[in-house]
């Protein structure tokens, strides 16, 4: 593949969202659908003959694209240029490839006709948001990747409030927007440190940071120095917000406002692994900070946990999705955190399989039922929609790593290795601490919970007895409203919408052949993603005590074990009898623990008492109040005033009128110059 | 003939200049202060031409020529405005037109 081929895989989306944008409301739903899916599958065709190449190339080949010099200033050169290394590549498949499935699968989605004068802004941003996508995984510097990053936050916060004329959706779009710039600025100060630590030498470019620092770590500050822990800290404090992690993580539930598709794309297949993305490409500086890395595994396994524990009580199907996911992410960022970097991608990679299945077929039961969204007004539904229903199963059972299935292999590499990571590569607590093990336990924990509330989402909605509908009138006058004239019944989906969602249910299926763990008989396949990625992650030498040993398979049928018996209480509580989960839950679960978990452990309360009630007060009080309609406004008001009074007490004894006064005082001044040069000279 | 010097030349056009420009601050009627702005101004045109023969060069010749144009201009569009004037209060005299003070 010709390398120059590479700055068109950007080009096409960008290309789809101008010619989008430029019809408008000309382009109905087919046309505006039909040009966005074009582009992006154009995009994923040369995506993947890149992956082809590199994969055919020999190890450490990358190929680069340079478009021009952007901006040069002294020894600082930075260009519009693409980079595709392994890395790079498997992204940009996943980018590509999800996004194009879930732009077939729009097509079908936003149907309503309410909203058929605006579907060319909703594929417009669609497309947008993919082409900042490809330039943060694609840029070859910082700054590049920093115009993707904040890119994909802005069309993240324009889907999100796609439907603005409903207020609280437009709120979670501005939330949205909010918590993601905090961590942006985060990043930014962390960017600033590196180019300054790096005095002379600073650059911007990936390939030559990787270079200088890995010559000469003393500039960082060497080994676990300070200046380089500070750095990798405020880089990770970006992730958090992108990615959703603790404290920046209340974004992600609110996100779910946006359309469906939205949810599946942005909020879980791409743009929230940026984060985990960021930290892989830049591996040889984070693995220079054990103390970096040990909080960054230990945010990610609390954030696994604590999201867990909301997913169990929320009824709103995409709710659950939506805290699975946060969960999900902190098990990524457990993986890069313990220096399992290909493990933690891994699981970015199959994750984007089934939770982008997840959301669709969520999607796919929310348009079925005519917007209803509440699983207790579900159930049964894997009778009228078979096909959506049993793709939802092959979800189902890769996110609660049911053997064999994509997920199983993900997770389970990440649990094996955060228990066998090496104590003093994550020490923040120092060396001693058993860390990694206290790590394992709560990933292991969070495995059980996440099969647990992933099985109490599927049994009620897809089995049992269907709860909405007949009983439902006003339900039924909704459907009315919409002018489909459907019976009673959920209903399978369009074609255009299920067909994405079993090429997702084979890829959630068979994901885990990307890399076989080493004690399945696969030949060459075994471990392929890891070794294909292996010369990226080669600065970052990681080591992992006992790795070669055979714990890994009692590890994991210990986890097994429990996610199964998880699943059992599930199905006995949500389907064998239901007539016993309140007194159950009366029984076994404390008040606050349940009510804790329902409310969202009242993060959003905490914050919004904290930070946000001392923000608007401050604001209100001495910004506006007194700063703002005092101070400024004083000084306007004082100068406009003085200017009033002058002009209309002095000159207005000059300003009389007569021309020839005024031919008079031109003319004086003239002959004063003239005098004045005469003199002079 | 005897060749002009630049120095009466220039003495010529001073004065005329000098006449226009006290026409122009102190005659009431509009009609004689556009009059005198012509003499101002074909004092100048003067001015140019004797500097033009004594350094030899076109240029001010041709600044002369440009400047009888917007003269021409200039007058049409003056006797325009003191016509409408006129119409206005029946009167040119320039002390009846003080719309402009602050």
């Amino acid at each position: 593949m010709n390398p120059a081929l590479l700055s068109l895989v950007p080009a096409f989306p960008l290309l789809g969202a101008i010619t989008i944008a430029l019809l408008n409301r000309k382009a109905s739903r087919l046309v505006a659908g039909g040009i966005a899916t074009a582009m992006v599958s154009l995009s994923a065709v040369f995506s993947f003959w890149t992956l082809a190449t590199l994969a055919s190339a020999e190890e450490g080949a990358t190929l680069s694209a340079r478009l021009y010099e952007w901006i040069s200033i002294g020894n600082v050169h930075v260009d519009i240029a693409f980079l595709a290394d392994p890395l790079t590549a498997t992204m940009m498949c996943v980018v590509t490839g999800v996004g194009a499935l879930i732009h077939v699968y729009s097509i079908g989605y936003m149907d309503d006709p309410a909203d058929a004068q605006s579907t060319w802004r909703f594929f417009a941003y669609l497309n947008l948001f993919i082409f900042a996508m490809l330039l943060l995984i694609m840029g070859d510097n910082f700054l590049l990747m920093f115009v993707g990053w904040e890119g994909v936050g802005m069309c993240s916060y324009l889907l999100i409030g796609f439907w603005y004329k409903n207020t609280d959706f437009a709120k979670a779009g501005k939330k949205a927007f909010i918590a993601n710039r905090v961590g942006d600025f985060s990043f930014l100060i962390g960017l600033f440190m590196l180019f300054w630590a790096l005095g002379d030498q600073a650059t911007l470019r990936f390939a030559d940071l990787q270079q200088v620092i890995v010559a000469d770590p003393g500039l960082v500050g060497g080994h676990g120095g300070a200046l380089v822990t500070a750095v990798c800290l405020l880089l990770f404090g970006g992730a958090t917000g992108k990615s959703a992690q603790i404290p920046l993580f209340v974004w992600l539930p609110d996100a779910m406002a946006g359309p469906t598709p939205v949810s599946a794309l942005i909020h879980a297949a791409t743009m929230v692994t940026s984060g985990i993305y960021m930290i892989c490409r830049l591996s040889f500086l984070f693995a220079l900070s054990p103390v970096a890395m040990g909080v960054i595994a230990t945010i990610g396994a609390l954030t696994a946990f604590f999201a867990a524990t909301i997913a169990v009580t929320q009824t709103d199907i995409k709710k659950v999705l939506a805290y699975s996911t946060v969960s999900q992410l902190g098990y990524m960022f457990l993986g890069v955190g313990v220096g399992a970097f290909s493990a933690g991608f891994f699981h970015v990679i199959t994750h984007a399989f089934f939770k982008a299945l997840l959301f669709l077929g969520a999607g796919a039961v929310i348009h079925a039922l005519h917007h209803e969204q509440d699983m207790r007004k579900m159930g049964g539904l894997l009778k009228y929609m078979k096909i959506t229903g049993g793709m939802y199963m092959l979800a189902w059972l890769a996110i609660i790593g049911f053997p064999g299935f994509s997920g199983f292999f993900s997770k389970d590499e990440i649990l094996w290795l955060t228990f066998s990571a090496n104590p003093a590569q994550i020490a923040l607590f120092g060396p001693d601490f058993p860390l990694p093990k206290i790590l394992w336990m709560i990933g292991a924990i969070t495995a059980v919970l996440t099969a647990f509330y992933m099985s109490r989402l599927v049994f009620m909605s897809f089995f049992g007895e269907y709860r909405g509908g007949d009983a439902d009138a006003h339900g039924h006058a909704a459907h009315d409203d919409h002018g489909h004239g459907h019976g009673h019944k959920p209903h399978e989906v369009s074609p255009l919408m299920w067909l994405p969602l079993v090429v997702l249910g084979l890829l959630s299926l068979g994901g885990g052949l990307l890399n076989l763990p080493h004690w399945v008989p696969a030949g060459n396949m075994t471990g392929w993603l890891h070794h294909f990625l292996e010369p990226v992650f080669a600065n970052a030498p990681m080591h992992f005590d006992g790795a070669e040993e055979s714990l890994e398979i009692p590890i994991m049928l210990c986890t097994l074990g429990m996610v199964f018996a998880s699943v059992a209480i599930s199905w006995y509580l949500y389907l064998r009898r239901p007539q016993d989960l309140a007194s159950a839950k009366e029984e076994l679960v404390p008040d606050f623990v349940y009510l804790g978990s329902l409310n969202k452990w009242y993060i959003d309360e905490l914050y919004q008492a904290a930070i946000i009630g001392p923000i608007l007060v401050g604001s209100r009080q001495v910004l506006w109040a007194i700063v703002d309609a005092q101070l400024i406004d004083g000084m306007v008001n004082g100068v406009a005033g003085l200017l009033r009074r002058i002009s209309s007490g002095y000159s207005r004894v000059v300003q009389n009128g007569h021309v020839q006064f005024y031919a008079l005082v031109l003319a004086a001044g003239a002959a004063v110059m003239v005098l004045a040069f005469a003199v002079g000279s | 003939m005897e060749q002009v010097g630049l120095y009466p030349v220039l003495v010529t056009s001073a004065v005329i200049f000098t006449l226009g420009a006290v026409g122009v601050l102190t005659r009431r009627n509009a009609l004689i202060v556009l009059m005198s702005i012509e003499l101002m101004l074909n004092a100048v045109n003067l001015a140019f031409v004797g500097f033009s023969r004594h350094h030899g060069l076109p240029d001010g010749q041709v600044f002369a020529v440009f400047v009888m144009a917007v003269a021409a201009a200039e007058a049409a569009v003056g006797l325009a405005l003191v016509l409408l004037l006129f119409r206005h209060k029946a009167s040119v005299d320039l002390d009846h037109f003080t719309m402009l003070k602050g």
